[in-house]
């Protein structure tokens, strides 16, 4: 069956459609077209010929007329839309009309760098002229090295290796800051929160040492669909830039399905698992040899849903390829083997963490499977956005977990489609990355007296700072670099910490073999001993994990279960610096214990036994506010304990605070305790999720009572009637009313002394 | 963290209550700031230069040079820090030219940064008319620092197109070995035999040069200054020890050298000299390296029999493990055509042999050999095996 014929199939089963809340059809898109511009090179129209392009979509034109024409522009089109041409039709031309024109690309990961690398080269093989593109980071051969900063027009790299590879040996790059024209920056929406504001800090580094070679670059800058990107890439390049936001590429008719698992006892209200339907779901477009992605919450569920749909495939030979699970944690090998196969056909489906929701080119499946929320508005359509097809049908289903969110989304499609997709938020003058980046900066090229770093008003204030610190000596009207130390190793971009644990296949005595590795925070979930580990849907049981050396030995094995594991989070206060009335700022410790595990059946999902788990707990300092409030504050509020209200506080609290700190919703963290250990008290704390904190948590101190207040706005203005992810998160009877309330209460009390 | 907010805003409100200075007026640009200098002479012993000892010191870009020791200018730096980046500055550079019996070393020297263009604008000049530029190290630290600096001021960097001579390099193929560490320190105590007391190590010197700015007092950079003068004249002794030791290569005093020097004119392809060389090391750790390469030097050359004589000794005297069985065994089989001696040989190496892939080999050429045997009645010219001797 095709996919069209699947859909009217599952309209007429009683059984499936019990279960659909909402189907709703998007309608198909026919192409807009325009010719090609009138100049362009003859090489390039040749080349472009050969791959039977003989007309550009409407925004690939927009976009190479603008760029031609010098403006820095931002392109906001789905994947598929052809938007690499959006970038490589003007910095070729503009290479072929000029042999000393440079370009620089940027890429949030090695993987995308690759990827685009052997795209371009394949398009100037084509056109036959001799440019040279090369990829330079941490991968890069030493003895390369030279060739590519002397020789290449076009190089592509990443933030890290721009920040720490690249400007602070800039003189050896001399040819390509005299003569950058464009600077190309790929899927921005990746840029938010601390990393965001590391990148933007990192540009305004880049734009200083080209002007200082007397460069003025363009900036091409693509992004997927977010509330804000003109915003987000004018505040990253520090640049206004034409924004071309309507795709002219096609698209099929689309189907998006959402599907709610029935209950399977009455009683108590429980429903069928996700995961269960959502393998159900799977694999029947599998057996219809439809092409499929799913998307699953957690590394393991992955793993779990591969093994299911492997089973499906498998031939006499035991060869089961066909379907593959992808996530972070695979070797990269493993992973290009992966996506060459969904390119070619060879890999019908493919179950997956949102590791493959960044741009890697998987090709255009037919069909979406979502194993719960994804937990954002602009994230679903993203992972939705890999089935969709330019001239046929595609269908999405997403399948409701249990859980709250998921399940007031799937009743309530409209929040879903009515709702824009989040703000992309980055604060580049957040004080501690200013600072940071500052003194990368002055390492780069010393500052003039007068100079400002990126328009900041601050800048002289803080230098002198750093002069008297030791770190910058003032001669002759500038500021130079004094310390010994090299300050661009010290900042990292990036806020999850680099200590990975290596995975290694002991089956073998004579032969162990790393097949993979994990992140330190992760390792207890999925590597403590006696787990079963399923990586590439194949089974291991953890024999012993190393914790001190890093490493997990594993050994194959074939049993009926899998294990999951329980992770507890506790937070604890080590210091207190600031406190207004019931609000304080400090320093906390944010400890992660994961201390049983549960044995659980494949397919049927039933509980065979736990088992304990002895690692150390996991910590992480860093800063945080919290509000101690005290029991009267509760006193005749309708839910039966704090609980209600807490959460419903605590919720909004975590969906308005990024707004206000300018940050991305994992850059902090907010939890409460009904009875804190420490306070003794109903708690609330808002912290950092940076070790060592990067002033969030201080800025959420000073800004509390506003906070509160536009908590309560947002809540009683909520149009919903109980209670929905955008205000107090779970509805319940009285959790909005209690949770506004209870916030009145406290600025009352608290704050208006 | 946040006591560094407070003091911004102080400073902030600090500054708002000052009156407003006016900024400096950027259209006539300041004279520019003077750097400071010191010009010593030193004794050096006069220095033979040999065309032979630069090519084998400094390979391709020597071979065909006729130097004299004034063409010559060596050059040391003292800088900042020692991260490679675009933020470390050379505050001192001294630079060496021969005169006869002395040598004169320039010293440039910042007092503070803004005197830095005129340092590099006084440095070029001195590399006019010379041929090599000659330093410890500076190929991959100094040179490429002061090519970074160049840069920044728009200045052409003459020694881009000049022979450069970085020691360290010949330093480590003669001495490493013996040594195991080779700085200049180690190398001017061990083999120019004069350690110098009271030096500051290099690793202090970037501390040094903070210590100056911020106190102002000349003192402690003297002593920056006098070991950097000494680093340079260093190098002209290093230079001289190092020609006389490659020109003279079975003068070397000790065995290590002497299998060192060897190995640099075999790499070279003047086989004659590191056959003899090899052939001086008669006992010692490198004996049986050696006799390695002695006999890869006798196979390139096709000498069968004085392979055989080598390998014989070496197996009398226990030396080399299984190296000699296993090679005698190849010899006989492939060159001398004598399968039951080479069978012996064979059997004698795997009596030795503690490594399981090599016995694996041993038992395969074993096998091979005894069919040989066997079949020699039947006598089919066996096909030219991969293995040469």
């Amino acid at each position: 069956m095709n996919l069209d014929q699947y859909l009217d199939s599952l309209r007429q089963n009683p059984a499936f459609l019990s279960c659909v809340t909402h189907w709703e059809v998007l309608p198909a898109q026919p192409a807009r077209l325009m010719d090609m511009p009138a100049g362009l090179s003859e090489p390039i129209v040749r080349a472009l010929h050969k791959r039977g392009i003989y007309q550009l979509y409407t925004h690939q034109r927009r976009a190479v007329d603008a760029a031609l024409s010098g403006r820095s522009i931002t392109v906001v089109t789905p994947t598929a839309s052809g938007k690499t041409y959006c970038y490589n039709l003007p910095v070729l031309e503009t290479i072929l009309r000029d042999r000393n024109a440079r370009a620089l690309y940027l890429f949030p990961t090695k993987a995308l760098a690759a990827d685009q690398n052997a795209e371009i080269n394949a398009f100037i093989a084509d056109m036959g002229e001799e440019v040279k593109a090369f990829t330079y980071d941490g991968d890069t051969p030493v003895n390369a090295r030279n060739a590519v900063r002397l020789a290449g027009h076009i190089v592509l790299t990443n933030p890290d290796m721009l920040h720490s590879g690249i400007l602070p040996h800039h003189t050896k790059w001399v040819k390509l800051f005299e003569n950058l024209r464009y600077v190309v920056i790929d899927e921005i929406h990746a840029y938010r929160g601390v990393f965001g504001s590391n990148l933007a800090n990192v540009i305004r580094r880049l734009r200083r040492i080209c002007a200082f070679y007397g460069a003025h670059p363009q900036f091409v800058c693509c992004s997927a669909t977010i509330a804000n990107p003109g915003e987000l890439a004018a505040r990253l390049t520090g640049l206004p830039t034409d924004l071309i936001d309507e795709s002219g590429a096609p698209m099929g008719e689309r189907h998006f399905i959402f599907y709610n698992p029935p209950v399977v006892n009455e009683q108590l209200g429980i429903r069928a698992g996700a995961v269960a339907h959502a393998r159900r779901i799977a694999s029947s477009l599998l057996k219809n040899d439809i092409y499929s992605i799913t998307f699953a919450r957690s590394r393991l569920n992955v793993e779990v849903l591969t093994t299911y749909l492997k089973r499906l495939v498998r031939d006499q030979l035991g060869r089961d390829d066909a379907v593959r699970g992808y996530r972070g944690g695979y070797l990269p090998t493993l992973r290009r083997e992966i996506e060459r196969g969904l390119r070619d056909g060879t890999v019908k489906a493919v179950v997956s963490t949102n590791a493959l929701e960044l741009g890697i080119d998987i090709g255009q499946l037919e069909a979406c499977v979502l194993c719960g929320y994804p937990g954002s508005v602009a994230s679903t359509w993203q992972q939705a956005g890999r089935a969709g097809r330019r001239k046929s049908t595609s269908a999405t289903f997403f399948v409701a977990s249990s859980a709250p969110q998921d399940q007031y989304i799937v009743n309530h499609p409209e929040y879903f489609f009515q709702q824009s997709p989040e703000h992309a938020l980055i604060n580049p003058d957040n004080l501690y990355i200013l600072l940071n980046h500052l003194k990368c900066a002055a390492y780069e090229l010393p500052f003039a007296q007068d100079e400002r770093f990126g328009e900041n008003e601050g800048t002289q204030d803080m230098l002198q700072y750093l002069e008297e610190e030791h770190i910058l000596h003032l001669a002759g009207g500038k500021y130079h670099w004094m310390a010994e130390e090299f300050p661009a190793s010290d900042v990292s971009l990036r806020t999850a910490l680099d200590e990975n644990f290596l995975i290694i296949d002991i089956t073998n005595p004579d032969h162990h073999e790393v097949i993979g590795e994990m992140d330190r925070y992760t390792v207890p979930m999925l590597l403590h001993d006696r787990a079963i580990y399923l990586h590439n849907a194949t089974q291991y049981q953890v024999e012993k994990l190393d914790f001190p050396a890093k490493r997990a030995y594993i050994k194959h094995v074939d049993v009926d279960y899998y294990t999951d594991a329980d992770l507890s989070v506790s937070l604890r206060v080590l210091d207190e610096f600031k406190r207004r009335g019931c609000c304080a700022f400090g320093e906390v410790l944010v400890s992660s214990l994961v201390t049983m595990f549960k044995k659980m059946k494949f397919d049927t999902h039933e509980n065979l036994g736990y088992g304990e788990v002895n690692l150390p707990e996991l910590e992480m300092h860093t800063t945080a506010c919290w509000l101690e409030l005290n029991d009267e504050l509760f006193a005749g509020l309708e839910s039966e304990d704090a609980h209600g209200a807490m959460a419903g506080v605590a919720h909004a609290l975590s969906m308005l605070a990024p707004l206000y700190l300018m940050c991305a919703t994992w850059d902090i963290n907010v939890r409460y305790h009904v009875k804190d250990p420490f306070t003794d008290r109903p708690t609330l704390y808002l912290y950092d999720t940076v070790t060592g904190g990067v002033g969030l948590a201080d800025k959420a101190f000073d800004m509390m009572p506003v906070l509160l207040s536009r908590a309560r706005e947002t809540i009683a203005a909520c149009p919903c009637e109980k209670g929905c992810p955008s205000c107090v998160g779970t509805p319940s009877e009285n959790g909005k009313r209690d949770a506004v309330t209870l916030i009145g209460r406290i600025l009352d009390e608290q704050f208006a002394r | 963290m946040s006591n560094l907010r407070d003091r911004l805003k102080k400073i902030a409100a600090e500054r708002k209550d000052a009156p407003q200075a006016a900024p400096a007026p950027r259209a006539d640009p300041a004279p520019r700031a003077v750097c400071a200098q010191i010009v010593r002479e030193a004794e050096i012993p006069p220095l033979r230069l040999s065309a032979n000892a630069l090519a084998l010191m400094g390979g391709e870009a020597f071979s065909g040079l006729r130097l004299a020791p004034e063409d010559l200018l060596f050059l040391d730096t003292e800088t900042t820090g020692l991260s490679g980046g675009v933020g470390t500055i050379a505050f001192e550079v001294g630079v060496g030219e021969v005169l006869g019996e002395r040598m004169r070393i320039t010293q440039l020297y910042l007092r503070d940064y803004d005197e830095e263009e005129d340092l590099l604008r006084r440095l070029l000049p001195l590399f006019a008319g010379k041929r090599a530029v000659v330093t410890f190290n500076g190929k991959s630290f100094d040179l490429p620092l002061l090519t970074s600096r160049c840069t920044l001021y728009r200045l052409r960097a003459p020694w881009q197109e000049m022979a450069h001579l970085d020691l360290v390099h010949p330093a480590r193929r003669l001495y490493k070995l013996r040594l195991r560490s080779c700085t200049l320190g180690d190398l001017e105590e061990k083999i120019l035999g004069a350690p110098r007391a009271g030096d500051i190590p290099g690793r202090e010197v970037p501390a040094l040069w903070a210590q100056f700015l911020r106190t102002r007092d000349e003192g402690p950079l003297q002593r920056v200054f006098e070991h950097n003068f000494q680093d340079v004249r260093a190098m002209a002794l290093l230079l001289q020890a190092l020609a006389r030791a490659h020109d003279e290569p079975e003068g070397q005093m000790h065995f290590e050298d002497l299998y060192s020097v060897g190995r640099i004119y075999d790499q070279a392809g003047r086989a004659d000299v590191a056959e003899r060389c090899y052939a001086h090391v008669v006992t010692g750790s490198c004996r049986v390296r050696a006799g390695q390469a002695l006999h890869r030097l006798y196979r390139r050359q096709g000498r069968a029999q004085d392979a055989l004589r080598l390998l014989e000794e070496m197996a009398a005297s226990g030396a080399g493990g299984t190296f000699p069985y296993v090679e005698m065994a190849k010899l006989y089989e492939h060159r001398l055509h004598d399968p039951a001696r080479a069978l012996r040989c064979t059997d004698l190496a795997l009596a030795l042999s503690r490594d399981a892939a090599e016995q694996a080999e041993l038992l395969h050429r074993r096998a091979r050999l005894a069919r040989r045997l066997d079949g020699s009645a039947v006598s089919k010219r066996t096909k030219s095996t991969r293995e040469r001797v």
